[in-house]
């Protein structure tokens, strides 16, 4: 933002005295508040897709970590907070009649033929832990079925990208960029998930409270992106 | 390395090309072309073949060539598109860059192009590109390497053609999981060009320089049948080898061991909704489907590589 020019204004119409010097610094408040309005809507909502297209000529310089990041506080974890469907009534419809499901409770990308995606929350009991694996997962048992809630640093697939209605593929230039903001998903999902929890904590028995997403493809497989143990108040 | 099949059945996609036509089905007999890469791959046999079997469904004729990843014979080829008078054009194109031009030509002269397999670096000139998920393939295909190996081993990396977009692509899916893994060390790295002997004598010159390897990931299928075979040969039947395609030479691998793992794209699916789309916008101007669309790949191991033929897994 050439912020320079913006300022020059204000400063030459201060020069002739209190009134003036009053009205320069209404104005300079009021040009901070249109930039400030101009940067966070710049941020959240229109160059998303902007910065994505820029480097249509050749070598994208594609930055997902910030693509990402103006979405992740604002948009991603009130999403998985408020939309997150109890995963049992998602395998239960599943097993019915998958597009239904998926009509019902999901999100299928307009750009691909992609299994529907959920996002999804449970509440489990720990049934094996497996916590050596790069990609440690905690098995439960929701409807009958083994789900496997991923919790990284390595996490397979692309469930969580492809659950939210708000990214798709049509904001980036190619397949790389779009499986970069996955990766970086992922990463996040991974590093909150396991925020504040104690791992040594995650052994067969233990009680756990989960949010996050997961595709239709069988096993489940669930990339979380909350977890809480009984009383960490998470 | 067996490839006289390969020639037949290449031969077989062109002389379909000029079959007899139902003239009661919607596309009145009008010309599509249909323009592929190399014919000595499988692959792109099946892109022509079910191109071309969904077009003589839908009522069209069709023109089949193949660019043979030459961008100066797929230029010629458009003309040649255009001087027929198609009414459309589904292309695997000869590079994401060289090919921009060759599209933007088309579609001056008023056809549309429809892409399969390959991205070109720019939008708006194709109305749809149609691609499998290279990268979501080469993850799965990395993810059950990794498995295989006990998330630690010394591995070997073989590249495709370093032009071609999907080199590169498969590469950084690989990476992205494999440099997750502090124990997966890379020994080597090199481009076989996608090409089976030349992996043959790549993976021999390897094997002298580490004798210890005990995985190599490849970026297709061809490539991993060669260097497969020069382990074999060379006594070393228990390194993993992981391709990726899903044509039947792999999935025969697969099932003989001699293969842990391949990635279908399910090129046949891709080839036949490209032309559906092509149909749909001749008749109504639209696709009803943004230019860009990715399908998803398929892990075929042990467990389902019998239901694989020719790029299509059964249900």
């Amino acid at each position: 933002m050439p912020a320079g020019p913006t300022f020059a204004a204000p400063a030459g119409a201060g020069r002739g005295g209190a009134p003036h010097r009053l009205r320069s610094a209404l104005l300079a408040v009021i040009v901070l508040a249109v930039l400030a309005v101009l940067l966070v809507r710049g941020i959240t909502v229109v160059p998303d897709s902007e910065v994505a297209r820029t480097d249509l000529a050749g070598n994208p310089s594609f930055d997902a970590g910030r693509f990402v990041t103006a979405l992740w506080a604002s948009r991603i974890v009130p999403t998985v907070r408020d939309k997150a469907v109890d995963i049992g009534t998602v395998l239960a419809a599943l097993a019915q009649d998958p597009d239904k499901a998926g009509a019902q409770y999901g999100h299928r990308p307009k750009s691909g033929d992609g299994p529907w995606t959920f996002i999804v929350r449970g509440d489990a009991e720990i049934k094996a832990a497996e916590l050596q694996s790069r990609h440690a997962t905690l098995t439960v048992a929701v409807a009958g079925q083994d789900v496997a809630l991923q919790i990284g640093p390595v996490i397979f697939g692309t469930a969580l990208r492809d659950s939210l209605p708000f990214i798709s593929f049509e904001q980036v230039v190619n397949q790389i960029q779009f499986a970069q903001v996955s990766r970086e998903l992922n990463d996040r999902a991974s590093a909150a998930a396991r925020t504040g929890i104690d791992v040594a904590k995650l052994v067969p028995g233990t009680r756990i409270a989960f949010a996050g997403a997961m595709s239709a493809a069988s096993p489940p497989q669930v990339t979380v992106v909350q977890l809480g143990l009984p009383g960490a108040g998470k | 390395m067996k490839l006289t099949h390969l020639a037949g059945a290449a031969a077989l996609a062109l002389t379909a090309a000029t079959a007899a036509v139902p003239a009661h089905a919607q596309g009145n007999g009008k010309l599509i072309a249909i323009i592929t890469a190399s014919l000595n791959n499988p692959f792109f046999v099946q892109v022509a073949n079910a191109a071309d079997a969904e077009a003589k469904k839908l009522g069209y004729t069709t023109l089949v060539l193949s660019n043979d990843d030459d961008a100066a014979k797929q230029d010629q080829e458009i003309d040649n598109v255009i001087a027929r008078k198609a009414v459309a054009l589904i292309l695997d194109n000869a590079g994401a860059d060289a090919s921009i031009a060759a599209v933007e030509k088309a579609k001056k002269a008023g056809i549309p192009a429809f892409l399969v397999d390959r991205e070109i670096n720019k939008t708006g000139v194709a109305v749809a590109q149609i691609v499998s998920n290279n990268y979501q393939g080469a993850t799965l295909g990395a993810q059950e390497f990794v498995r295989a190996l006990g998330e630690k081993a010394r591995y070997v990396e073989l590249v495709g053609r370093e032009a071609d977009t999907n080199a590169g692509v498969r590469s950084k899916g690989y990476h992205d999981v494999l440099d997750q893994y502090p124990d997966m060390k890379m020994l080597d790295r090199q481009s076989a060009n996608w090409i089976q002997t030349e992996a043959y004598t790549k993976m021999e010159s390897i094997l002298q320089a580490h004798p210890d390897v005990q995985g190599v990931i490849a970026g297709n299928d061809t490539m991993a049948l060669g260097a497969s075979a020069a382990l074999q040969a060379a006594g070393k039947g228990s390194v993993v080898v992981v391709g990726l395609d899903g044509s039947n030479d792999a999935r025969d691998a697969v099932l003989a061991g001699k293969m842990d793992a391949t990635v279908l794209q399910p090129i046949a699916q891709i080839a036949t909704m490209a032309m559906d789309e092509a149909d749909q916008f001749l008749r109504t101007g639209s696709t009803g489907k943004p230019e860009k669309q990715l399908v998803d790949c398929v892990l075929i191991t042990k467990t389902n590589a019998s239901k694989l033929n020719n790029f299509t897994l059964a249900k």
